[in-house]
């Protein structure tokens, strides 16, 4: 499986991430280029090698009208010149800003030239960071005012890593850790924790760690895209790397200020899937049911009953819901509110499967989906069934009989 | 410094610099935010604010922090030595000095500090020759090479060749006090009326400067006892300890 992982070891933030995935292209001037002219107004991408403690990697940097745009977590101090060394004094603690509302910012993004696909998802990611905003600061999401990440750099930063995933189209993103940093930051807010509250809200139920480095390691920005685009978080998987980018930030710390991006195959090992079940007795059938319905509409993998006898010679169904990890505290829930069980139990069970995709074929009977599944050195095709049933109901037909037909017409 | 500028930006002492008394300095604001960030402007900037606040060993500890993030910034090394000079750490200073030339430092911005480093140390003939390395350059930088180069001549016992490019129409900006004791070396002006005019200077650092190069002209002309006066009146200016002219003094009273 084409797998992407990122390696967030000293945090993210929206030009690493960037330039972490563009070192994975193999022309990356191309896509420079392409970047350059999505319409964003006043702005313009540039890379350059850079390096840290000895790796090298690439920077971009994105200029609005002609001027970097820079974090307020830095801040110089003024003070007098009072003695004769020379010494030099940096007095640059002047910033401006630019505030932009969520419409504002929509607005913008929907006049790019980007795919409608890339689009959702630059709006996906602005949705996490104005949710965050807003809860923040307690306050609608219509209301709110984006800073550092309301500008043009930052959209820059979105649209780029956007259109790079799109390029790059990973079947799965593993994401490991996230070191956020620790202390305290300045920002156009005032003096805030770290990790800044928008970011803390963002990377929710998100494994993150703040180490020993004190500053903010990752942004609002570059959590969101992290959240937006990772379909798992965890260690690095066994994978066969092809190709490695290293995305460098602007500050220099002790450890190498970059993500790590490494795009390879992972093995059809399978996945892990959390299998929830519980003894009932004394539910209906069709109360039963209902539950599974619901679970189904809250993203269970696979939901079944098998009959059990139970005690006092009750005879009662096994419920089985199987789901992924990140759904396990939602289902627990619903099982205890749709069942009558007292108590749930979880095992951790790895799963084997093959992979699938849909193809939608053209016949007499209108378009008919199937279902392609392989791996594991085996290749399977399989009509959708409701397609086949309705086809068959509106013709008078059997099952058996509408296949053949189909399959007559290939 | 006037006494409610003080209040309001304190300093650390000489004695807690130089001496064994402890530096009970609380941190101004902006270094508590500098502390709580740990990449490299942030620690080089943390060596400068605690540097403006006198209290070089700890800006010295700042800056070799940050050293250990990059070390390969000439800017930087250079305001390690600066404050290791002032630390009176004189082999830490000249080893620093020189890797900033290695790094990329021209010689012409090294070689004040150096001269400096080399007055210090009573080699005056080497002092000489590393002032006489600033020329030419604007006359803001000029102004104060000279001044160096006449007292380290004055010392060493050479002629004081630099003083031909002294002009009175220089533009030497806010570095008059230099300026004000050149004139006194140019036999432009008596020293009598140089020292009134320094002592009623209500600007600290501009005394000190001024009185100090007086000083060591009324040595080299004889005059021992006012010299000597001079050398009092300079210490007692200690708000602007750490300026080159006031521990040229300190050492030369040691």
């Amino acid at each position: 499986m084409r797998t992407l992982y990122l390696d967030c070891g000293m945090g993210a933030a929206g030009d690493m991430l960037a330039a972490a995935l563009l070192e994975l292209l193999p022309d990356q001037d191309t896509v420079l280029s392409e970047l350059n002219v999505l319409g964003i107004p006043g702005v313009e991408i540039k890379k350059k090698a850079a390096q840290k403690c000895g790796i090298t990697g690439t920077h971009i940097s994105v200029t609005v009208n002609g001027q970097e745009e820079e974090s307020l977590d830095f801040s110089a101090y003024n003070h007098e010149h009072e003695h004769e060394h020379g010494h030099e004094h940096s007095h640059d603690g002047e910033h401006t800003h630019h505030h932009s509302g969520m419409h504002e910012i929509e607005h913008i993004i929907e006049s790019l030239r980007l795919s409608t696909k890339v689009q959702s998802d630059v709006l996906a990611v602005y949705g996490l960071i104005a949710e965050a905003e807003s809860h923040a600061h307690g306050v609608p999401v219509t209301d709110i005012h984006f800073h550092e990440v309301g500008t043009m750099d930052a959209i820059a930063d979105i649209a780029a890593v956007c259109l790079l995933m799109d390029k790059l189209a990973p079947q799965q993103v593993v994401v490991s850790p996230i070191h956020v940093g620790s202390g305290h930051v300045r920002c156009a807010h005032g003096i805030l924790p770290v990790p800044a509250p928008a970011t803390a809200y963002i990377l929710r139920d998100v494994p993150i760690y703040g180490g020993g480095v004190k500053g903010e390691l990752c942004t609002p920005t570059g959590a969101a895209l992290l959240k937006h685009f990772a379909t798992q978080f965890g260690e690095m998987p066994v994978m066969r790397v092809k190709t490695i980018g290293y995305g460098m930030g602007r500050k220099d710390f002790e450890a190498a200020n970059c993500v790590r991006a490494l795009l390879g195959e992972t093995e059809e090992c399978g996945d892990t899937v959390t299998k929830l079940s519980c003894n009932l007795d004394d539910m209906t059938a069709e109360d039963t049911s209902f539950a599974m319905e619901r679970f189904f509409e809250a993203g269970a993998l696979e939901v079944y009953t098998v009959p059990v006898g139970m005690k006092k010679s009750r005879p009662g169904v096994l419920l089985c819901v199987m789901c992924r990890e990140s759904e396990k505290d939602n289902m627990v829930r619903l099982m205890f509110r749709h069942t009558t069980t007292l108590g749930v139990r979880e095992n951790i069970s790895r799963r084997y499967t093959l992979e699938r995709s849909v193809v939608t074929l053209e016949t007499s009977f209108g378009p008919v989906r199937q279902k392609l599944s392989q791996g594991y050195e085996t290749t399977r095709a399989k009509y959708e069934f409701e397609d086949l049933a309705k086809i068959a109901r509106e013709k008078g037909l059997s099952l058996a009989e509408v296949k053949k037909l189909i399959e007559g017409q290939r | 410094m006037p006494n409610d500028a003080r209040k309001k930006h304190p300093r650390a002492s000489l004695a807690s610099q130089l001496g064994d008394e402890p530096c009970a300095l609380e941190d101004a604001e902006e270094i508590f935010w500098l502390r709580e960030l740990d990449d490299y402007r942030s620690r080089v900037a943390l060596g400068d604010a605690l540097s403006a606040q006198y209290r070089f060993r700890e800006a010295v500890k700042a800056y070799r922090n940050a050293l250990r993030i990059r070390s390969d910034d000439w800017r930087l090394m250079s305001h390690l030595a600066g404050a290791d000079l002032t630390l009176r750490r004189f082999d830490d200073a000249r080893a620093e000095y020189l890797r900033c030339l290695s790094l990329g430092a021209n010689q012409k911005s090294i070689a004040y500090p150096l001269g400096v480093w080399h007055y210090l140390q009573g080699d005056y003939a080497e002092a000489t020759a590393r002032f006489g390395e600033c020329l030419p350059c604007g006359d803001e930088t000029a102004i104060a090479a000279i001044y160096w180069h006449t007292l380290s001549c004055y010392r060493a016992g050479l002629v004081p060749v630099l003083l031909k490019d002294y002009r009175q129409d220089m533009k030497v900006g806010h570095h008059t006090a230099y300026q004000l004791a050149v004139s006194v070396f140019c036999n432009e002006l008596p020293w009598e009326q140089a020292l009134r005019q320094a002592e009623q200077d209500e600007n600290a650092l501009n005394a000190v400067v001024a009185i100090y190069g007086l000083c060591g002209y009324l040595s080299f002309i004889g005059k021992k006892e006012e010299s000597m006066c001079c050398l009092k009146q300079v210490l007692m200016r200690d708000s602007v300890w750490p300026c080159i002219s006031y521990l040229a003094a300190w050492n030369d009273y040691k």
